[in-house]
């Protein structure tokens, strides 16, 4: 027998009441960590995917647009680029690189990039850490697809597969027009990053310049020819190697091929420019930044923004928003903890025969006083504990119907730091609500409380 | 070998007015005796003096050799746990624990070896004639007088030179209260402690070699002046 073996007895003597304690701290700590979790999740995806560029420039209406469309794949870009332009802006400065990208396509709602192989060289999705293959490469020629981790393991793609790509409609298995003249085969997968590229598709620039080309044309043609089923033409069945069709234009109703070599300068669009600027080894600052995004937001026909100025913004708005839920969140706790205060205070009214009795036996003051603290403690401790079981569980269900139906991958478990946190917090703030009943405790006149019971 | 209790010159007031004097007690080691005395005159505030429960005024109580008003806190509280045992008209066994483990913490002050407790406990239990069934149950659980059983184990668990019993009998029928003393006694006498018990029952004088009147060593006033 000794102090530790009384407190857990007394725990235990008040089931009822320690249960609902614990369940209330475990209820709270559990609505903490989702919370925090969700937080360090979401902040990390944001945080981590604006990678090592400087700047970008697109043309959709706000940078924030810009950046979330560009980099976040939230939407296809509104606005395109003109090659003249992007050729302007790309060869106007020394950058240390710069890579263009044309965002539009889907494969079955997954985002489709078609870009440049600087893209996989130069940028780095996390500043850092640069895009590592899983298996196979980098496309180095048109129709060919490198397929994020994410979006690898959803459709579950592997090198050799052929896929066929739909005009638009990101986020959406159906609808959109599909690019089924021109399947693109499967040559690199990567490892995953931990950011929003995870979720997307890669492909050369001219695999959708010549796509789109022979919609244009398609297009013109069939309303040249005013004929109703010429469009509808039947693709099926022709499409095998491209490489063997040199002619522009069949017969007819027939279908049209172009190759790289054919595209006008009206065809290569791009939706977004990569830039970085040159940067002294071991910097990620450099000091020409403010002159270049001055000198280009001078142009009004572009938009241009600092990705990790964007996010940040974009944290300030969305900051005050969670600030509320943390704050909601800590208000369940501290209301738990009153909740102990109580519960001890109100045991405390029928334990003081008790506390008498131990100190007759030789137990002191101050030993009673630690006795009460060590268990609000424990039930902070067990509350936390379960909190955090509880968290694995619900983390687990929420972020699976969040990736579900957003297409979000979040980390629903809070790292092993927040965890510890919000434990000693749980602790440390049961004990604050145990100090007024351990007080009374320590404070039993012991004499009144050894007579008759009347 | 120093007396189990040496009173001197003791000088106690409860704010209300109600003052308490000893001016000389001596109760030797082993020593068994009865403190008589009619209801309030003062015998629980005596024995809540020598126990240092209460701060007396002055002068000293030493308790086999220590004066108990110069420990302070802690030391106080666990001398009292190793140096006295105490039984209460009423039982108090800490309820939510087992006859067993009551005796256990009461061992808690005490310096007897981990590894003896469980067995001193068990015999202790034994002597006082609770069957090893009964052990296990939560105090509450047990009988009155299996509840006073445990209660008189419990007070000698510690080793303590001295056992106080304030009124041990009060609740209990002649015959049950008979056998009650009887029980105090021998356990004691089997445990090596002095005894000091208070009744307001003229029955129990016959029980005990030697009786004090309480008159005869108290001088206490209330408020109003008067002297009993």
């Amino acid at each position: 027998m000794n102090d530790f073996s009384i407190v857990l007895r007394s725990l235990r003597t008040r089931l009822l009441s320690t249960t609902i304690s614990v369940a209330s701290v475990a209820v709270a700590v559990a609505l903490l960590l989702v919370l925090l979790s969700l937080r360090e999740s979401a902040t990390q995806a944001f945080r981590r995917g604006s990678g090592n560029a400087h700047l970008m420039v697109g043309a959709d209406a706000s940078p924030l647009v810009v950046v979330l469309n560009g980099l976040f794949y939230a939407n296809p870009p509104a606005r395109a680029i003109p090659w003249a332009k992007s050729s302007d802006i790309r060869s106007s400065f020394p950058w240390a690189w710069s890579v263009a990208t044309q965002l539009g396509d889907s494969y079955r709602g997954s985002p489709l990039v078609a870009t440049e192989q600087a893209f996989f060289t130069s940028f780095e999705p996390v500043a850092g850490r640069p895009f590592q293959f899983r298996s196979g490469k980098a496309f180095d020629q048109p129709f060919q697809v490198v397929v994020g981790s994410e979006a690898a393991a959803l459709h579950g793609l592997r090198l050799g597969d052929d896929i066929v790509t739909t005009h638009g409609s990101w986020g959406s298995r159906e609808g959109g027009h599909q690019h089924e003249s021109h399947p693109c085969e499967v040559v690199g997968i990567l490892g995953p990053t931990g950011s929003a590229h995870d979720r997307a598709l890669f492909t050369a620039l001219e695999t959708s310049w010549v796509i789109h080309a022979e919609e244009r044309l398609e297009r013109e043609q069939a309303s040249e020819a005013a004929s109703p089923d010429a469009d509808g033409g039947d693709h099926a069945g022709e499409n095998d190697d491209h490489d063997d069709h040199v002619d522009h234009e069949e017969n007819g109703h027939g279908h049209v091929h172009v190759e790289v070599d054919d595209l006008r300068d009206e065809d290569r669009l791009v939706t977004d420019i990569l830039l970085r600027l040159p940067t002294r080894a071991g910097s990620d600052a450099s000091a020409a930044m403010q002159a270049q995004y001055d000198r280009l937001r001078r142009d009004p026909t572009i938009t241009v923004a600092q990705p990790a100025q964007e996010v940040g913004k974009l944290f300030a708005i969305v900051g005050s928003i969670d600030e509320i839920l943390l704050a909601m969140a800590v208000a369940v706790l501290v209301s738990s903890g009153l909740g102990i205060l109580l519960s001890l205070y109100n045991s405390m009214e029928m334990r003081r025969r008790h506390v008498a009795i131990l100190r007759v036996l030789g137990t002191s003051a101050g030993r009673i006083f630690g006795m009460v603290l060590a268990e609000a403690a424990l039930i902070g401790l067990m509350g936390a504990v379960a909190g955090v079981i509880l968290t694995a569980i619900a983390g687990t269900v929420a972020s699976e119907i969040v990736e579900a139906r957003v297409g979000l991958v979040l980390d629903a478990m809070p790292t092993i730091r927040t965890i510890i946190a919000v434990t000693a917090g749980a602790v440390a703030l049961s004990m604050l609500a145990g100090i007024i009943p351990a007080l009374r405790a320590y404070r039993t006149p012991i004499v009144h409380h050894l007579g008759a019971i009347d | 070998m120093s007396a189990a209790v040496e009173i001197d010159s003791l000088q106690f007031a409860y704010p209300d007015g109600f003052s308490l004097a000893v001016p000389t007690f001596r109760l030797d080691a082993s020593e068994q005796v009865l403190l008589a005395g009619t209801s309030g005159c003062g015998k629980s505030t005596l024995l809540h003096l020598i126990a240092g429960l209460e701060e007396a005024a002055g002068g000293s109580i030493a308790i086999a050799g220590t004066t108990i008003g110069s420990l302070r806190g802690a030391a106080r509280d666990a001398f009292r746990g190793r140096a006295i045992g105490m039984v209460f008209q009423t039982h108090h066994l800490l309820p939510g624990f087992s006859a067993r483990e009551n005796l256990l913490i009461a061992m808690m002050s005490s310096s007897i070896p981990d590894s003896e407790r469980g067995p001193r406990g068990e015999a202790l239990l034994g002597a006082v004639g609770l069957p090893a069934p009964d052990r296990d149950r939560a105090a509450d659980r047990l009988s009155v007088g299996q509840q006073q059983r445990v209660a008189v184990a419990r007070a000698v668990a510690a080793r303590p030179a001295l056992v106080l019993a304030d009124e041990p009998t009060a609740s209990l029928d002649p015959a049950n209260a008979d056998a009650a003393i009887v029980l105090l006694r021998d356990t004691c006498r089997a445990a090596g402690a002095a005894l000091l018990c208070t009744s307001h029952d003229p029955a129990m004088r016959s029980r005990f070699d030697r009786v004090v009147e309480l008159s005869s060593i108290v001088r206490t006033r209330t408020s109003g002046g008067s002297t009993a």
